[in-house]
């Protein structure tokens, strides 16, 4: 009871359903989702450490060269043809960098997606994803593409927690990176019975408690979904990206069945294991023979996900992702869609 | 009695003749000098006495189209065609009515109804190739212009007619011919039009809307240029400027389907969902059963949580269409929401393999 009480102290003195609030009760979620890619999912440019590493960036294509490079407390990204060049000061980076990073500046009041990102594989800058193809005929066009002010939206609205809108084109107040708040909806109301005292008002939905398929959707608010996959592709390795529209294509996958779920593997507030022996108790979950519809795998004991779920690399993006289309997969195999 | 009745009201009825006669003659006379108002009054009042006179039926729901009063013109029109079902004046005017109001496919039927009657009807001919265009059935459009084409190959508002059916049926090389042919009577607003629709045929957005804006510039009131120049803009993701496109289009023709269906695109990607529905459903007044619109409106309701709206629009529209992969996705989408996971899995299932079916055409194609 005295811990309540001071706790509701405490979070009287902060603000709603902040992240330093929730970890007032949460410590271990929070704790772990400071160093989580999704809380790194946007950051102001200057505070790109693959920006502030890299202060000399550069590439080349046909006549036009891209750069980014210091100036002052600023990162300029800047595009020129070898007579006229293109300046921008990139206001904001997109992604924790895992597989890229990709920058967002502003001229004329109006958003533009840089055509170049930053690889970390790759240790430079190339082609941001669907640039390549574009048409270059200019200056401008070879820059970047103007992002119309609803995609801006839906671009923080995924990367960012809280923004608020004004009459201007972009943010006036966020708060950079996903944030409990973005998957526990409610957490604000939940945060705020708690300052009352008030347990039964702090009553909040166990997320954990839902079936695979109420899972996937809430994830697809951000990451798309199967159906957003399966209506507008991409076709072809290309959609090795979009996990959870391969892992439902597998035949393991059970809309109800939780020890399928994103969560079942992957921890959202924490981080990303490279290590492909930590999900193999994922995997043994059903497939010692617990399940009387699961096989037990006549090759191997452990590493499941290296025949299971193989590495594809998409051209272009200098990342080998895992195919969450769960499925004995042979060398020399056709790559389902 | 009953014998004095009738003598008083054959007395009455021969009377009333010369009576109706001059107030036929009155209501044409009033219609000839453009007073509609007079004219409905009177041809009103000479059908209480003759109500199955056909001419003052047709001419009635000529002056009320005239006036704007397009549904009491078609009621007027449908009793002429009860009177007389292969009246072609009747069905001529009866599809102008509908085509007047956006409702193309009913112009469309009265107007195939009317061709047989009127086999060399040029006026009829166009107008029903012209539905067969904003139907999107282009294959009959160019079936009814090509023996047209023979007959009058210098005539500009047949090439453009024929030339749009070409491009739009991705027939590129005929379509570039009667480009051509436009071109040669020198720079129109019809031909940047035509040549910007294969533009679009070919992804080039940029060229297109560069034809576009010349279009425009000629002729600002060209039907579709507007329509056409938001699909450049919806293309290149220049959604606000393609609103403003797809809404001057409707100011010139306010039942445009492409402007009316975009406009619901628009809206419902900027989760204006109340204004994408009254959009798709006035797209599906104008193309009733139009699959894509039926679609777009499952998706609304499933966005609004009107799941079960939406099951039941998805159902049908598999039933009727087996093969639209993005409704099967929808549905095993509602499946899912309702919790009927087996239904869920069907859907998937049916959905892979369409998907598959689409891979192994495109292989062969290649």
């Amino acid at each position: 009871m005295i811990r309540w009480f001071l706790l509701a102290g405490q979070l009287a003195a902060w603000g709603t359903a902040s992240a330093q609030e929730c970890g007032l009760c949460h410590r271990r979620e929070a704790e772990a989702a400071k160093s989580s890619p999704m809380s790194h999912a946007l950051q102001p440019a200057r505070e790109s450490d693959f920006l502030k590493n890299n202060p000399d960036l550069g590439f080349r294509s046909g006549n036009f060269v891209y750069s980014v490079r210091g100036e002052g407390d600023q990162l300029i990204y800047s595009v020129t043809d070898g007579t006229t060049s293109m300046n921008a000061p990139i206001e904001w980076a997109f992604g924790a960098g895992i597989v890229g990073q990709t920058y967002l500046y502003r001229r004329g009041g109006a958003w533009y997606e840089a055509s170049a990102s930053f690889y970390p594989e790759a240790k430079g800058l190339d082609w941001t994803p669907g640039h390549a193809g574009r048409p270059h005929r200019n200056l401008e066009e070879a820059a970047g593409r103007k992002i119309d002010p609803e995609e801006v939206r839906r671009c923080f609205g995924c990367h960012s927690t809280g923004a608020i809108w004004g009459p201007a084109s972009g943010p006036e107040a966020l708060t950079a990176g996903v944030q409990c708040i973005q998957c526990h909806v409610g957490a604000d109301r939940h945060a705020a019975a708690v300052k009352r005292g008030d347990a039964a008002g702090a009553a909040l939905p166990k997320l954990a408690a839902r079936e695979t398929e109420e899972l996937g959707n809430l994830c697809s608010k951000c990451h798309p979904s199967w159906a957003d996959i399966a209506t507008n592709g991409p076709r072809g390795t290309g959609n090795v990206r979009f996990q959870f529209y391969r892992l439902t294509n597998s035949r393991c996958y059970d809309a109800a069945d939780t020890r399928i779920a994103c969560i079942a593997c992957h921890d959202p507030h924490g981080g990303l294991s490279e290590d492909s022996s930590t999900y193999d108790s994922k995997c043994r979950q059903c497939h010692p023979g617990v399940d009387t519809r699961a096989k037990t795998c006549p090759v191997s004991k452990g590493d499941c996900i290296a025949c299971h779920m193989p590495k594809v690399e998409v051209p272009g993006l200098h990342y080998q992702f895992t195919d969450h289309w769960i499925r004995a997969a042979k060398p020399g195999d056709t790559y389902p869609n | 009695m009953r014998s004095v009745l009738a003598l008083l009201l054959a007395v009455s009825w021969i009377v009333a003749q010369p009576q109706a006669e001059s107030l036929l003659k009155d209501a044409i006379t009033a219609h000839q000098s453009g007073d509609y108002s007079s004219a409905i009054r009177l041809y009103q009042e000479y059908l209480k006495v003759r109500p199955d006179a056909l001419d003052a039926l047709s001419n009635l729901g000529a002056a009320l189209a005239h006036e704007g009063r397009f549904a009491e013109a078609m009621a007027a029109y449908n009793r002429a065609l009860k009177i007389q079902p292969k009246n072609p004046q009747a069905l001529v005017n009866l599809a102008l009515a509908y085509y007047k109001t956006g409702r193309i496919s009913e112009a469309r039927e009265e107007l195939e109804a009317a061709l047989p009657l009127l086999p060399k009807n040029q006026q009829v001919t166009f107008l029903l190739a012209d539905c067969d265009l904003r139907l999107g059935d282009y294959k009959k459009a160019i079936a009814l212009l090509d023996p047209w084409e023979k007959e009058m190959p210098n005539d500009l508002g047949l090439s453009y007619l024929l030339g749009t059916a070409l491009i739009r049926d991705q027939q590129t090389e005929r379509g570039a011919k009667v480009i051509d042919r436009i071109l040669s009577q020198g720079d129109s607003a019809e031909a940047r039009l035509l040549l910007a629709t294969a533009k679009l045929n070919a992804h080039d957005i940029a060229g297109a809307r560069e034809d576009l804006e010349k279009a425009i510039e000629l002729n600002p009131r060209l039907p579709e240029a507007h329509a056409y120049a938001g699909l450049a803009m919806v293309s290149a993701g220049d959604f606000g400027a393609a609103a403003a496109a797809f809404r001057a289009e409707l100011e010139l023709d306010p039942y445009n389907f492409t402007s009316m269906f975009q406009l619901g695109m628009i809206a419902k990607r900027d989760q204006h969902f109340d204004e994408a529905l009254s959009r798709f459903e006035r797209s599906l007044a104008v193309h009733p059963g139009d699959a894509a619109v039926e679609y777009q409106i499952a998706t609304v309701q499933l966005a609004t949580d009107k799941v079960e709206e939406a099951r039941q629009r998805l159902e049908k529209l598999v039933q009727e269409s087996p093969r639209f992969l993005e409704a099967h996705v929808s549905l095993a989408t509602v499946y899912y929401r309702l919790k009927r996971r087996e239904d869920g899995d069907r859907e998937r299932a049916i959905v892979r393999q369409l998907t598959a079916d689409q891979e192994t055409q495109k292989a062969a194609g290649k």
